[in-house]
């Protein structure tokens, strides 16, 4: 008796499997790779509120290839050995591409896989400016905007205004990337930088910064932080010393964190970002995210809705499963209306150019009501 | 003249935190031996409560402020009955427990994220964010608040040890457990108080610093470090010498940032670098080598 269950019970087992086996024969299984539980996961979980949006729509809409699309979750922890492991592991499942939305470092390593084993790779999110240069990979396809658009942006809209400003940033990593990216901008732009500040990680004010910044007497303040507690103890210490200069910073500040952690603190300061809330693609989306999630998005959820629309129209495009051709299909894309951008701007990829942003895509847009207010500037 | 006022508050503001912090070792150290490295991590559990009652559940500071400190309290209070207390039964050598407590260290941390996430969550200020202005001395409402709780808590932790038989006992086991065992004193009670104590005072610590970065959990190891280095320089002694270190620290390091002439991302290991000469040339720490 005892046998005969485990026999039914294997043979339940094998039947579920081969089930199983038959609806991935029926969907268009695509690889994701993404950070569930790395330092990148807070934001990775709000890109894929963005993917489930368009597979929703794409799906509703028929799929593609006449079969519903989905995805095969992979975890990378936004580590790179790890992304090389995932990428290995959804290439041996038979995905005809590969979408990334770990940060860029994962996204390089991921890229030495892709381009092995001739897998299209698609970054949608991501603003590294040397992942289509310091890995000559033909199956690779970024998205996502690069830092230096972003910048150039940013100095056009300063060059404008102001001749003196200080820099100030954070110790992380990042933060000191983008102060020094900011840096070689302004001194290209021809702007003079008064005062270079750091606000150390774990200090519990910015005062004695914000005094030594405030003897310089700069016209405005370029904010360069990534990390959420200096970028407090900034816009505090900003408050407390009743600074008044204008403050123009990263598209760190596009995030809605610093607007609940900070309220009403971030009024007129100007951040760039690649999100035109007033572009005809984004005010269709935000429609269908407000009423599919009862809350109004940003540009992270508009990564990954862009991501999955664009991998069902290359897929249609190609009309089959192959990589060659689903490459070519990247290849080929020309004007795709995306909800990234600035008004009137496409995503253009060729063999040439696999840096499918805009050059004149980046936004200024500014704090008002506590609220991410309209874009004011873009292009470069 | 006002730009040196304002950062006197400043000073006040991170000395209070690094004081608050620095006694939070210092009650547990003085009569076990043991230094808990996991204060740091009680700080925060402070913050994430304080954002769970004064955020969440929105009840009023004068109900949230003594419920979190008495909630980290008892949460310090278990982990002794429960991690440090067997240990000591057996007679373990003192690295044993301090080696848990850097596990629990951990155990916190994970709870912690699991029940408020990675990201940094916003803690109410009681009084706002605005500018206060005392004549020249002008701060955050938060910074005065910082201030006048540290000065409340060191004149009532003071009191307590100087003025009452309880305090009195805790300063004989600290002096000598065995000879205060025999006079009747309970050695046990003292230390599950001791770290009921110490992780209210890291709750302080975390509880008032939160509002100003934002709650996250990856605000403890600093104000344990910057604790633990005030309890250094003040020396581990004396009460006074809790506050006396974090107001030294706070100040160096914000003098350091405003006046020296050193390129930004260095300015604050000058502190620690002084740190380093100052144990040379007093390892006892300020005020016990004042007592002899």
């Amino acid at each position: 008796m005892k046998v005969g269950s485990i026999l039914a019970g294997v043979l339940l087992a094998g039947a579920a499997a081969l089930a199983a086996g038959a609806a991935r024969a029926d969907s268009v299984q695509v690889g994701m790779i993404t950070d569930h539980t790395g330092d990148a996961a807070d934001y990775t979980k709000v890109l894929e509120k963005g993917i489930e949006l368009a597979l929703k729509e794409v799906n509703a809409s028929g799929g593609v290839l006449g079969k519903p699309l989905e995805f095969l979750w992979e975890n990378d922890e936004n580590k790179p050995p790890l992304s090389a492991t995932k990428a290995h592991k959804l290439v041996d499942a038979g995905v005809p591409l590969i979408v990334q939305l770990s940060s860029s470092p994962a996204v390089l390593q991921a890229e030495t896989v892709t381009l092995e084993t001739k897998t299209p790779h698609l970054a949608p999110n991501q603003s590294g400016d040397t992942l289509t240069t310091k890995i000559d990979n033909p199956y690779f396809f970024q998205m996502g905007p690069l830092g230096s658009i972003q910048i150039k942006t940013l100095m056009a809209f300063a060059k404008t205004k102001y001749k003196r400003v200080a820099l100030i940033t954070d110790s992380s990593g990042l933060g000191i990337l983008i102060k020094d990216t900011f840096k070689a901008g302004l001194q290209q732009a021809g702007i003079e930088i008064v005062s270079e500040t750091i606000i150390e990680t774990g200090t519990t004010d910015a005062v004695p910064q914000l005094q030594r910044m405030r003897a310089t007497n700069p016209e405005a303040v370029f904010q360069a932080s990534v990390t959420t507690a200096e970028m407090a103890l900034f816009f505090r210490g900003y408050r407390q010393l009743g600074l008044t200069y204008p403050v123009l910073g990263s598209f760190n500040l596009s995030l809605p964190i610093y607007l609940e952690l900070l309220p009403g603190m971030l009024e007129g300061v100007y951040f760039v970002d690649v999100f035109d809330p007033d572009k005809p693609e984004s005010k269709a989306f935000i429609a269908a995210y407000e009423k599919n999630f009862k809350e109004t998005p940003y540009s992270l959820p508009a990564y990954g809705y862009d991501a999955v629309r664009l991998v069902a129209d290359v897929i249609k495009r190609a009309g089959s499963l192959d990589k060659e051709k689903i490459r070519q299909a990247f290849d080929d894309t020309r004007d795709y209306h995306s909800v990234i951008g600035a008004k009137g701007t496409t995503i253009n990829f060729s063999p040439q150019d696999r840096r499918g942003f805009p050059p004149n895509g980046a936004v200024v847009r500014v704090i008002e009501n506590n609220k991410h207010g309209p874009a004011i500037f873009s292009g470069n | 003249m006002q730009d040196f006022c304002e950062l006197l508050i400043s000073v006040g503001e991170g000395g209070g935190i690094y004081a608050l912090s620095a006694l939070a070792f210092l009650l547990i150290l003085r009569p076990t031996g043991i230094i808990n490295f996991a204060v740091g991590e009680l700080a925060t559990l402070g913050a994430f409560t304080g954002v769970a009652a004064l955020a969440w559940a929105k009840l009023p500071y004068v109900i949230g402020l003594p419920l979190v400190v008495c909630t980290v309290g008892l949460i310090s209070l278990l982990t002794e009955r429960l991690t440090v207390r067997p240990l000591m039964a057996r007679n373990a050598p003192v690295l044993s427990p301090v080696l848990v407590l850097l596990g629990m260290l951990t155990v916190y941390r994970e709870v912690g994220t699991s029940i408020f996430g990675t990201q940094n969550l916003f803690s109410p200020p009681p009084f706002g964010f605005g500018r206060v202005a005392i004549g020249p001395f002008a701060g955050a409402s938060q910074s005065f608040l910082i201030i006048a709780v540290t000065a409340v808590v060191f004149t009532a932790t003071w009191l307590f040890f100087e003025r009452t038989l309880w305090g009195k006992a805790f300063e004989a086991i600290a002096i000598n457990r065995f000879a205060a065992a025999l006079v009747g004193i309970n050695y046990s009670l003292a230390v599950m108080l001791s770290f009921a104590a110490g992780g209210a005072m890291a709750a302080f610590a975390g509880l008032l610093q939160s509002p100003l970065t934002s709650a996250s959990y990856l605000m403890g190891f600093p104000i344990a470090i910057k604790g633990f280095t005030a309890l250094m320089i003040g020396g581990a002694a004396r009460v006074e010498g809790a506050l006396l270190g974090g107001l030294l620290l706070s100040l160096t390091e914000k003098l350091v940032l405003r006046y020296a002439p050193i390129p930004p991302g260095f300015a604050l290991g000058v502190p620690f670098v002084l740190l380093i000469l100052f144990l040379v040339l007093k390892p006892r720490g300020l005020l016990s080598e004042v007592r002899g």
